[in-house]
């Protein structure tokens, strides 16, 4: 305990040094002058006490203006840190806190019990840890855990963002890294440990370039300076612990950063699992006044593939349109409007003819029938021929759950899906209009994905045909692989068009009701399938 | 509480100047005056033989200085460095103390050569303002009354000591004076006679002349045939004189001697000469015993000011001392009205040169006036008795008038 006193005050002294050292000077001087000035008639001393707020004013502003420019131009002023160290406790943020990553979360775990148990681990000869990656899309809660890993261990954390490094001046970077170290250093002397969190690793752990023009220079030197210091841990006892984040795949990073005794683990934060986007949703909503027939898992399968940012951002907008529809709590009305308008856009209402209106209910009805009674993964949310972006219609549709792989099955669907659109089109009104162009380029890039890559056509063409330099393909091979993405197409066009045919009373009942309402949710689209008795074809996550 | 502080820092270091600055207590306060000027005098320039006097608001300072004069009848270098540093210590217990003081006067009295002074005469509130860089240093040396002279009364009594000496002597001199000093020298025994000095009074009737009433005691032995005056004079009896002496006379100084008592038409008779002295009026400042003998005024203090001024104009300006010759230069203020006297002449004689003197002299006076805020006069008067008596009067407002050039000197003239 002593020990520790004695280190923290010894810290703080070799930290503070030159403050405690112009507060003592000051205070002599101030001792000094007050002497001086006991010792004045009092003639003079009504003179200095009544010039006094200027003296200390012009006195101010010389040293201000010589601290400036010494500090600036002759002390390395622009590689100063202005970030400043906070105590782990005063980051407050604890492991309850931290939802949407469990995995993530048992390995920051983990890293706190080596930092908290770092004697004990050199006395079973481990090894100590220095540096620790979380890589993951944004959003994910990167920044949050590295919050929370400071809080649980209970030591300073210093944070800064690795844009903070770059700046236009050789060499400041890597000052910069030199002191925010040093800083570190000095705080685990006295704290026993400190975490450094570098935001945005990518910013200078890029993998170096070397151009003759010089260019890079600077991102370089930061980076070798970030590596030496690393590395240069291991000599000296301190415990600092390195946390980067970034958003950038590993290999955007320089391998030499990456090797083991600078970042030793790594952390894979990724997009919350169903699962996960429960318990997001249920803590963020917990926060607005909401709904209690709020349905948490119909938002989590609706939010698939969002981060925990975009749900709390979600979230947030749904409490304003709640406000400005003058309501008290939020409901499942708004929070489908706030995640329609990150997802979609913002609606922005064209004057269309009634043909043109029609025209793009139809259209949409079919992407919409086709999507609900024929797609195997995905589920209709909302159909809407208000128009968003450039879109003039659209079919909200989102996976049940997160899909890593696709089946040929699947695929077929999207195609069909895509074309839908096309074929009620030419059913309704024996023509078809320019709102298919995108629909055809998506199904056409599926089709051809499918024959040349994947080799899911049925004429047994099996491999990717695009990692043969397209020189050495034959004309007739090139000729067969696009036959056959034709006759995927052509097979998914016949299949849509018999279903259109064959539940034409349903498209037109569709359509006349997107016509009507411009907008079904997917309540409405439910019970009109169901009165119809039709189901999905979706299965049912289990 | 804390919060407050941080917020308002400024604030409150400026209070608590402020606050220091009104529980500033003055280094030399009221009753410790004359303490501290001679404990100044003594510890930092080794003076001891300084002497204070505080009437009203006007603080006396005498020192004796031996040699104050070299033969070439200028102020000593050593005697005038004790005279600066004496200044120095007044200037720093003036303005540094609690006491209205406006004036000071220091005197400076050759303790060998009879009746050399120097005079150094300042207003407390200029020395503050030339501390505190209001007024330049040249200014403030305008406007100092620095007077270096001889003291006709000082010399005079001393004439009168040695009259009284001489007395004694067996002189011609001495023999022709005894039958005015009636009636020990008629009545008495040749060689009994003896007169003693008990007290002296003087005062200034000009630059040169003074007049002395001198109080003696007197014995003697009745001369056969007078033995019935010892009832009315009885060895040992008071008498008094008047004796006038003008130092402008170097052979015989003492031009007239008044005796209290009188022989006339056959009976003793006696005269106040107390009340003849009190007719006459002191033009002296500096006592006998080198104190102001009475508080100073402003408007005195002014008076004065301007005639040493309305000569350094056409002295100290290259051209003007050229063209013009100063010979005197004299000021007063009586009932509230200025009048300066002065004799300036043109070494040319053109017909302009009386629109110069004027001007400058009455632009110069407004000035000063009014850089002093002084209103307690009603009128100024200039008179140029080179001129033939040439007189410019004004009223206060009109020579604020001038002042702001919005009267011309040709409507004065």
């Amino acid at each position: 305990m002593k020990l520790m006193t004695y280190r923290k005050l010894r810290m703080h002294f070799t930290e503070h040094w030159v403050k405690i050292a112009i507060g003592l000077a000051l205070i002599i001087l101030l001792i000094l002058a007050i002497w001086g000035m006991m010792s004045l008639e009092s003639f003079y001393r009504n003179l200095t006490i009544a010039q006094m707020p200027i003296s200390i004013l012009l006195a101010g502003l010389n040293a201000g203006i010589f601290v400036f420019m010494y500090m600036t131009f002759l002390h390395g002023g622009f590689s100063k840190i202005k970030q400043a160290a906070v105590k782990g406790q005063d980051v407050n943020i604890h492991w309850g806190d931290v939802i949407g990553m469990e995995e993530a979360k048992q390995e920051a775990k983990e890293v706190v019990d080596l930092i908290k148990d770092r004697t004990k681990l050199l006395k079973i000869g481990g090894k100590i840890l220095k540096g620790l990656l979380m890589v993951g899309p944004p959003g994910c809660g990167k920044t949050y855990l590295a919050k929370a890993i400071a809080t649980e261990a209970g030591i300073p954390f210093i944070s800064m963002s690795g844009s903070e490094f770059t700046e236009i001046f050789v060499g400041v970077g890597a000052s910069r890294v030199r002191k925010l170290f040093k800083k570190a250093r000095n705080l685990a002397y006295g704290h026993g440990a400190c975490i450094i969190f570098i935001d945005e690793l990518d910013a200078i752990g890029r993998q170096r370039s070397f151009s003759f023009m010089g260019g890079g220079q600077e991102t370089n030197s930061t980076q070798n300076q970030l590596l030496v210091e690393m590395d240069g841990l291991q000599e000296k006892d301190y415990n600092v612990i390195i946390i980067g984040a970034t958003n950038a795949a590993e290999g955007v990073l320089d391998e030499a950063l990456l090797r083991p005794g600078r970042f030793d683990r790594k952390i894979y934060i990724d997009r919350p699992n169903l699962q996960e986007r429960e318990k997001v949703f249920d803590y963020y909503l917990k926060k607005v006044k909401c709904d209690q027939d709020i349905d948490i898992g119909r938002l989590a399968r609706q939010a698939v593939h969002k981060s925990p940012a975009e749900i709390e951002n979600m979230i947030k907008e749904a409490a304003l349109i709640a406000t400005r529809n003058q309501k008290e709590t939020v409901g499942h009305k708004e929070l489908s409007e706030a995640m329609e308008r990150i997802d979609m856009g913002l609606k922005h209402r064209k004057h269309m003819t009634k043909e043109e209106k029609e025209m793009v209910a139809f259209h949409e009805t079919g992407h919409l029938v086709v999507m609900y009674m024929l797609h195997p993964t995905d589920d209709v949310f909302k159909a809407s021929i208000i128009s968003r972006k450039e879109s003039l219609g659209v079919v909200h549709s989102q996976p049940r759950e997160e899909l890593y792989t696709h089946n040929k099955e699947k695929l077929l669907a999207d195609i069909k899906v895509s074309i839908s659109g096309y074929v009620a089109e030419k059913i309704r009104f024996g023509t078809t209009s320019t709102g298919v162009s995108s629909d055809f380029k998506k199904s056409m890039q599926i089709a051809s994905y499918m024959v040349w890559r994947l080799g899911m056509s049925d004429a047994g063409y099996i491999g990717d045909y695009t990692a043969i330099p397209e020189n050495l393909l034959s004309e007739s091979l090139k000729e067969k692989l696009n036959a056959e993405t034709d006759k995927i197409i052509k097979n998914c066009l016949k299949d849509v068009e018999d279903l259109l045919k064959k539940e034409w009373p349903i498209v037109e009942r569709f359509a006349k009701k997107l016509i009507e309402k411009e907008e079904l949710e997917y309540d409405e689209i439910e019970a009109i399938f169901k009165e119809c008795g039709k189901s999905h074809n979706c299965k049912k996550p289990a | 509480m804390s919060a407050f502080l941080t917020k308002y820092k400024a604030l409150i270091a400026f209070l608590i100047l402020t606050g220091l600055s009104a529980c500033n207590k003055p280094s030399y306060p009221i009753g410790k005056i004359e303490e501290s000027v001679l404990k100044l005098c003594k510890n930092e320039y080794k003076l001891d033989n300084v002497k204070i006097k505080i009437l009203g608001s006007t603080l006396g300072v005498y020192i004796p200085v031996e040699g104050l004069i070299d033969p070439d009848l200028k102020l000593n270098e050593k005697a005038g460095k004790k005279i600066e540093n004496v200044a120095l210590s007044i200037h720093r217990v003036i303005t540094s103390t609690d006491m209205p003081l406006k004036f000071y006067i220091l005197t400076a009295r050759d303790t060998k050569t009879t009746g050399a002074e120097f005079i150094l005469t300042g207003f407390v509130y200029d020395v503050i303002r030339v501390r505190l860089f209001d007024i330049s240093r040249g200014e403030y040396f305008q406007r100092i009354l620095r007077d270096f002279r001889f003291n006709p009364a000082i010399a005079g009594e001393q004439k009168v000591k040695e009259l009284f000496n001489a007395l004694d002597q067996n002189t011609s001199i001495a023999e022709s004076l005894k039958p005015i000093f009636y009636p020990i020298y008629t009545i008495g025994k040749k060689d009994s006679q003896k007169i003693e000095i008990t007290d002296i009074e003087s005062k200034e009737l000009s630059d040169r002349e003074s007049l002395f009433y001198v109080k003696t005691t007197e014995g003697y032995e009745a001369s056969p045939g007078f033995e019935a005056y010892l009832t009315v004079f009885p060895p040992g009896f008071k008498n008094e004189y008047l004796i006038l002496v003008d130092m402008s006379s170097f052979i015989s100084p003492v031009k007239e001697i008044v005796s209290k008592y009188f022989y006339s038409n056959n009976e003793i008779r006696e005269r106040s000469l107390k009340d003849t002295f009190e007719q006459y009026k002191d033009f002296g400042v500096i006592g006998i015993d080198g104190f102001p003998k009475k508080d100073m005024d402003l408007g005195w203090f002014l008076s004065q000011q301007i005639s040493r001024r309305i000569k350094s104009i056409f002295e100290e300006d290259k051209k003007l001392k050229d063209d013009f010759k100063v010979a005197s230069s004299q000021g007063e203020i009586k009932d509230k009205a200025f009048w300066f006297k002065f004799n300036i002449t043109s070494n040319s004689n053109q017909a302009m040169d009386e629109k110069i003197i004027f001007s400058k002299i009455i632009k110069m006076a407004g000035t000063v006036l009014h850089l002093y805020a002084f209103e307690e006069y009603e009128s100024v008067e200039f008179i140029n008795t080179a001129l033939g008596e040439k007189k410019v009067y004004l009223s206060k407002k009109d020579l604020e008038r001038f002042r702001k050039n919005e009267i011309k000197i040709d409507s004065l003239l």
